[in-house]
């Protein structure tokens, strides 16, 4: 059959397109195997300096020596440990309450807050640092407690704190303060100043008794208090009011001489020597603005992935009258969001930058396609993109609405690390895919595909690029300011078909599908997608709150963001300030979703933990990682199985040709001379933003006020290229060097190199100078082919970017091996086993090298003497398979075609008992050799296997040891032995919501307990743990509400077993404060609280708990007998304590 | 009765170049007034009163003091720092790694910033008081003992106690001085707790929603810019004084790509 296909194929033409299919089937199976070096070993020492040579405190690094040398001021050495700074003691993070002024501040080292400020709760969740209203006179203030007494104290008045009032809106805008009157001073001049009780007494001294001097209500200007003053003197505005007020002659405020309104856009302040009520609403490029609104701009186009490279998202904001902007993270890591609601037949826009959640969408990709498209329609920041080239060319995947920024430019001290490849090098090649077009030919018809007709055409090339723009900055696309590159794909074939490449006009045309403006905040559904927030539903359904989240923000300054403004407008209120109503109930507006909270960053985490995890494993990058995963499943699943099943059909029946079509994906190539100036008519020119405009284009003076995009000068000469001398695979060598190429020869005889082995090998680009030179390098097998027909680029780890180093890795089969597969003459295996590649090198003008550079390479041509090897397994060898399995089916990749045999006894080859099922065709040759599986058996009698394999050249060469191949099956199966909280804990405190750390141990298992686990209860989850992949597992639950708990685990290790366990904790809230029972004499003063607690008395009206006499005893308190006025309080062990101080007069 | 003036200048014309060169000086004179080209300030060193001096040469390098201060968030030469607008902004919370949260590096604000001060200005007040100390030795005989000052940020000023003995005898008139007070106002306490707000929300929540707090504080001109580098530098102005703080925070980066 296959000498029947041949003779469709001339000869020549037969082996140019096989050496072709090799190279570049070596070029893709290469890009999958450097993946392995995603996640790279460091040989540094990670760990915690107290100190960093930066000078910051408590930093985990990645290399210890970055830890400051310097001594500290006890003249020791600062420290340094070798494991995280949350398993120290002395960078261990909590909450520093400040003995001066009461604030807590958190997220502090223990080092830098003394012993008895330092609290073990870094979110400053404890009872001391619980706010509430503290009334300062006609003003209040949202803070501590202990603050509140500090403030009080600069004041000179008593503290007037509560813990009652829930809300910062409340305390600020609602809560009743102390009244203001005339204090009337007892000059002769009949002084007089309009201010509170308190700070009257203050002024007069007056710690006891009536003061006669203050008329609560009353204006220092009324007649009958007979003062210096008189009324409406002038008109002025008042610190912190709206209003402008009347003043009296001594400056005293009386009343509103005309009513403004913050949130109607007017607020105090001149016009000259009048003061009136200034209009706040700000004259913007969008139309006039109200005060407190906030909206967003962006780059022209943004949404289903168009966003142009460089862009950045912008949110503006009027406030005071002047509008003011913000552009949100650069590598459009936030977005901006916006919602309009009506008020008063008005629009009120209300925006915020928030985080982009791009990286959950890759991670939806591990999801069977219902769930993957169902996450993906709920999180506004991804979108389905169905790529649907032809009927057997199709597939679904969630990929970003907003596609993520990356580096534009390589450092060329990274790219001399052998593996390194870029976060966007590695994303951009999840978007590399292969088509398959099946041609069936006749005698008298001709040719005529049949399958994947489509992939020949632009459709596929328009697609695949729409995907891979998607994927971030990839593929050809432009910038924003709209200059098009067409570097970052490119099209491959293994015969002279392919799809036409994109014009510029086709890449601008695609803003022409961009998403709608602007982008949308999303809902609980959106956050519920996230894995994370879902939770804040949940708590919402379960605790009959409408939202937990909203309830903790509207406790947080300034957190509740631009909703604020709309809530106030139209909480059923004017919008006056004094007028907000105290039900602050967020019943309308949903703050939650324009929050950036924690939560959004960890979702990001939990993303970036699992697209590591798979992207680290070793047969994770198999396939190419997640997305390629998906794909390459989807892909697998049609060209292995349905196309491979057409394949045959067509073989059997008729004569095929079949053509591999690759679309590869890589990094958005700037154009190389740019209009840099672009960039400085912004205020938020950043590298990112300026090198996306040119290649020539720099940011030069960063962080200084002279910061500018310029143009720098590009010098560019004839490339040449030489050999990377220093970079070549052990036993190898160049040979022939001369301008016009080189050889590549195994050092020992300065000849051919072995059939199917690696050798890695690099070219240098340099001037006339013999400076360094950057260029694009391309190669084919063909001379003549011009830079833009050559078959592929040479670069396989950097392939577009213009770089002055580039290496390639070489794979060939032995062509005696090929010899009955295709039936080859001996001329044929001679040519197959000669290649030369001829390289062409652009430098950034364009200028290439002036004849192709040849670089030759030969394959021992046989006869292959040499006999196959296993070049690795799946699973690994040596591999934990779960408890009690007793067979597991294994892949074996061979390094050549070949058949094997396994056996439990280690014997010769023909002796094996058992055959070994591979796959010799070439195209479904792997990045790790030939497909042979099989299933081991009587794995729990018997965990070593011996493996044979004979290769199908003539000489029949076989193994002569044994691939020994181990498996070993757990001794102990996987199990959780330790949970926290345990098992019907009870867990009281004081406020809440608190944070609750799950924590696990697991023992047994593959890895001696090492093993990935999630936990899901409560309607929470399910939800990887944060710390896992080890013996121990952590999760904070940032917002524990009162209740009972019941949560589920499940723990997974390598070898696939499972173990599961739950535990049941309550949260119970003591927010009542020790009641005051009896208070009696008995041989001194005696009270009895109504649960155990801690008083404290003074017999100073300006009672202050921290400095009062302590009481002795628990429920029953004593203190020494004295006439005089006591004043007492009594704080439970969760700091609750009456708002009142009690008063016991003895006397 | 004749004036010497006119007896060495009894020419008419001599008379009429002094008249005009007189008027000249006087329009010269207004106009340096008017165009606010004044003089430089003189401070006296009324001999009777040293406060007056100490707390006007004091208030003078506080001045200077509290700016510097204020442009690098709370220290006067900042260690751990990023440049912005050409200056040094120090991190009040800071992580090296991506994703993480950031770490308070200045936990107890209001306090640092008050040793910050002190450490500042000590040798300056010294220099005050040695001047004080040269100009009055004419008159007095001057002891001077050792210097201790406290800084205190308190609501709307800032409050500078300088313990010092300072003794001026001439004869029988013999005056003593142990402390000064001087007190300056400056709303660095209110910027500061505004400023370790922002901290506390960065470092639980990574996010400051500036807006939001201005629509319940309006008093203050909260104001951030993300950098290229994923730095969050914050402003915050105080809008009756115009008096800014200008700090950096680097928490939850999100990298370029993962």
């Amino acid at each position: 059959m296959v000498n029947k296909i041949n003779k469709f194929i001339t000869k020549n033409a037969r082996i140019c397109y096989l050496q072709i299919f090799i190279l570049v089937l070596a070029s893709v199976s290469f890009s999958y195997l450097i993946s392995d070096n995603f996640v790279t070993a460091q040989s540094r020492s990670p760990g915690c300096c107290e100190k960093t040579k930066d000078g910051a405190w408590c930093q985990d690094v990645s290399d210890v020596n970055d830890c400051s040398e310097e001594l500290d001021e006890s003249g020791n050495r600062y420290s340094k440990s070798p494991t995280e700074c949350s398993n120290t003691d002395y960078c261990k993070l909590g909450c520093c309450v400040s003995s001066q002024t009461g604030v807590c501040n958190k997220n502090t080292p223990k080092l830098l807050c003394s012993a008895e400020e330092f609290k073990d709760n870094s979110n400053c969740d404890i009872s001391e640092c619980q706010k509430g209203c503290c009334i300062l006179g006609d003003n209040s203030m949202w803070t501590s407690e202990k603050n509140c007494l500090v403030e009080s104290g600069f004041r000179g008045i008593p503290i007037d704190f509560s813990k009652e009032v829930k809300s910062e809106l409340e305390c600020i805008f609602s809560v009743e303060k102390d009244k203001l009157g005339a204090c009337v001073f007892d000059d002769d001049n009949r002084g007089c100043k309009y201010i509170t009780l308190d700070e009257c007494n203050n002024r007069l001294n007056i710690r006891s008794g009536i003061n006669s001097n203050f008329f609560s209500g009353k204006y220092c200007s009324l007649n009958e208090l007979n003062t210096s003053c008189s009324a409406k003197d002038h008109k002025g505005c008042l610190e912190g009011k709206e209003d402008v007020y009347w003043f009296d002659s001594c400056n005293n405020p009386e009343d509103i001489a005309l009513d403004c309104d913050l949130y109607n856009s007017n607020y105090c302040g001149n016009s000259g020597s009048e003061y009136i009520c200034r209009d706040l609403s700000c004259e913007t490029d969008s139309g006039s603005r109200k005060n407190g609104e906030s909206w967003c701009s962006y780059d022209e186009v943004i949404g289903n992935g168009k966003d142009m490279v460089g862009s950045r998202h912008v949110r503006h904001y009027c406030f005071m009258g002047e509008e003011k902007i913000e552009p949100c993270s650069d590598y459009r890591n936030e977005i901006c969001v916006e919602e309009s609601i009506e008020f008063r037949s008005d629009k009120i826009s209300q925006s915020a930058c928030r985080v982009n959640n791009w990286r959950s969408c890759f991670s939806y990709g591990t999801m069977d396609e219902d769930e993957m498209v169902e996450k993906c329609e709920k999180n506004p920041d991804c979108y389905i993109n169905d790529v649907n080239v032809d009927s057997q060319f199709k597939f679904k995947l969630c990929v970003p609405n907003y596609p993520p920024g990356f580096e534009l430019k390589l450092d060329v001290e990274q790219i001399m690390n052998e593996d390194y490849q870029s976060s966007a090098e590695n994303i951009c090649k999840m978007g590399n895919q292969e088509c398959t077009v099946v041609e069936v030919c006749s005698l008298f018809g001709g040719c005529k595909v049949k399958v994947n007709k489509n992939c020949l055409t632009k459709k596929f090339s328009n697609e695949m690029n729409d995907f891979c723009v998607s994927l971030g900055d990839c593929g050809g696309y432009v910038n924003y300011n709209n200059d098009v590159s067409n570097e970052g794909y490119h099209i491959t074939t293994d015969r002279s078909k392919r799809p036409p490449f994109l014009t510029d006009s086709d890449i601008i045309s695609m803003k022409g599908d961009a998403g709608e403006k602007p982008a949308l905040p999303g809902d609980l559904d959106f956050l519920g997608a996230l894995g994370v927030q879902e939770n804040i539903d949940n708590y919402a359904a379960v605790y009959n709150s409408s939202n937990v989240l909203e309830n903790e923000l509207m406790g947080i300054s300034g957190a509740m963001g631009s909703s604020l403004l709309v809530k106030i407008l139209t909480d059923e209120v004017t919008g006056d300030i004094g007028r907000v109503s105290s039900n602050t109930k967020p019943s309308v507006i949903d703050f939650s979703k324009f929050t950036n909270a924690f939560a959004t960053i960890k979702a990001g985490t939990t993303v970036k933990y699992k697209l590591k995890t798979f992207m680290g494993a070793p047969m994770g990058s198999l396939i190419g990682g997640v997305i390629g995963g998906v794909i390459g499943t989807l892909a697998f699943g049609l060209i292995g199985g349905l196309i491979l099943g057409l394949i045959l059909f067509f073989i059997f029946f008729q004569k095929v040709k079949i053509t591999h079509i690759n679309y590869k994906c890589m990094p958005w190539q700037a154009p190389i001379e740019g209009d840099c100036e672009v960039c400085n008519d912004d205020k938020f020119c950043t590298e990112y933003r300026c090198s996306s405009l040119g290649y020539n284009c720099e940011l030069i003076n960063k962080g200084t006020l002279q910061e500018i995009c310029i143009s720098k000068d590009i010098e560019t000469s004839v490339p040449e290229i030489t050999p990377w001398e220093d970079l070549i695979s052990p036993g190898y060598s160049y040979l022939e060097i001369n301008t016009e190429g080189f050889s590549v020869v195994n050092s020992t005889n300065n000849g051919c190199i072995p059939a199917f082995t690696n050798v890695r090998f690099g070219i240098k680009t340099v001037n006339k100078e013999e400076g360094l030179e950057f260029t694009q390098c391309k190669f084919d097998l063909d001379a003549s082919k011009t830079y833009e027909e050559m078959v592929d680029f040479f670069d396989e780890y950097h392939p577009n970017a213009y770089l002055p180093y580039h290496r390639r890795n070489i794979i060939l089969p032995s062509p005696d091996a090929l010899r009955f597969q295709y039936n080859a003459t001996e001329e044929e295996i001679r040519k197959l086993g000669e290649i030369k590649m001829y390289i062409r090198c652009k430098n950034l003008k364009g200028v290439q090298n002036l004849n192709p550079f040849e670089v030759s390479v030969c394959v021992y041509p046989g006869p292959d003497h040499t006999s196959p090897y296993i070049v690795t397994s799946n699973p690994e060898n040596k591999g934990k398979l779960g408890y009690g399995v007793d067979s597991q089916d294994v892949t074996l990749f061979v390094n050549e075609p070949a058949l094997c045999k396994w056996s439990t006894q280690d014997k010769g080859y023909n002796d094996m008992e058992n055959s070994i099922d591979c796959d010799n065709s070439l195209e479904n040759y792997t990045a790790y050799g030939f497909k042979c599986n099989t299933r081991f058996t009587g794995l729990s009698s018997n965990s070593k296997f011996y493996v044979k394999c004979q290769d199908l050249s003539p000489n029949s060469n076989t193994m002569t040891e044994s691939y020994v191949y181990e498996l070993f099956s757990s001794q102990n199966p996987l199990k959780i032995s330790d949970i926290r909280p345990l098992l019907n804990t009870e867990i009281y405190t004081g406020v809440e919501p608190i944070p609750i750390t799950l924590r696990l141990e697991t023992v047994g298992g593959s890895k001696n307990g090492q093993a990935i686990c999630e936990w899901e209860g409560n309607n929470f989850g399910p939800d990887l743990f944060t710390e896992t992949d080890s013996n121990f597992h952590s999760y904070e639950w940032e917002y524990a509400m009162s209740g009972a708990y019941n949560i589920n685990f499940k723990c997974e290790d390598s070898a696939g077993d499972e173990a599961i366990n739950s535990t049941r904790f309550s949260i119970i809230i003591d927010n009542n404060y020790p009641r005051i029972s009896r208070i009696y004499n008995d041989g001194g003063l005696k009270i009895i609280t109504s649960e155990e607690a801690e008083c404290r008395y003074s017999f100073d009206r300006m009672f202050d708990f921290d400095n009062a006499s302590v009481m002795t005893g628990d429920f029953e308190h004593r203190a020494e007998w004295v006439l005089d006025e006591y004043f007492i309080q009594c704080e439970d062990i969760y700091g609750n304590k009456p708002s009142t101080i009690t008063k016991v007069k003895t006397y | 009765m004749e004036y010497c003036f006119f007896k060495i200048n009894r020419n008419k014309k001599s008379q009429i170049t002094i008249f005009i060169i007189l008027a000249l000086i006087i329009v010269v004179l207004i106009l340096l007034v008017f165009v606010g080209l004044r003089p430089p300030i003189v401070i006296s060193h009324d001999e009777k009163s040293p406060q007056i001096f100490i707390e006007s040469c004091t208030k003078e390098i506080l001045e200077k003091t509290l700016d510097k201060i204020r442009l690098h968030g709370g220290v006067v030469d900042p260690e751990l720092n990023v440049l912005y607008g050409g200056e040094k902004r120090t991190y009040l919370c800071y992580t090296n790694k991506d994703y993480n949260k950031c770490v308070n590096q200045k936990p107890k604000l209001i306090e640092s910033i008050e040793e910050e001060i002190t450490l500042d200005i000590t040798n300056d007040i010294n220099r005050c008081f040695e001047t004080l100390k040269l100009n009055l030795e004419k008159s007095y005989e001057i002891d001077m003992s050792g210097m201790k000052i406290k800084s205190e940020l308190k609501p709307k000023e800032v409050v500078i106690t300088i313990n010092r003995g300072f003794k001026m005898t001439k004869g029988d008139d013999v005056r003593e001085f142990d402390m000064f007070k001087i007190g300056m106002i400056d709303p660095m306490y209110e910027l500061a707790l505004v400023s370790m707000e922002i901290v506390n929300q960065e470092a639980q929540y990574c996010n400051f929603d500036n807006l939001g707090y201005m629509i319940i504080y309006p008093e203050y001109d909260i104001s951030r810019i993300k950098t290229g580098d994923s730095d969050t530098i914050y402003r915050v102005g105080d809008r009756m004084t115009k008096k800014d703080f200008n700090f950096a925070v680097r928490s939850c980066v999100l990298p370029a790509g993962i």
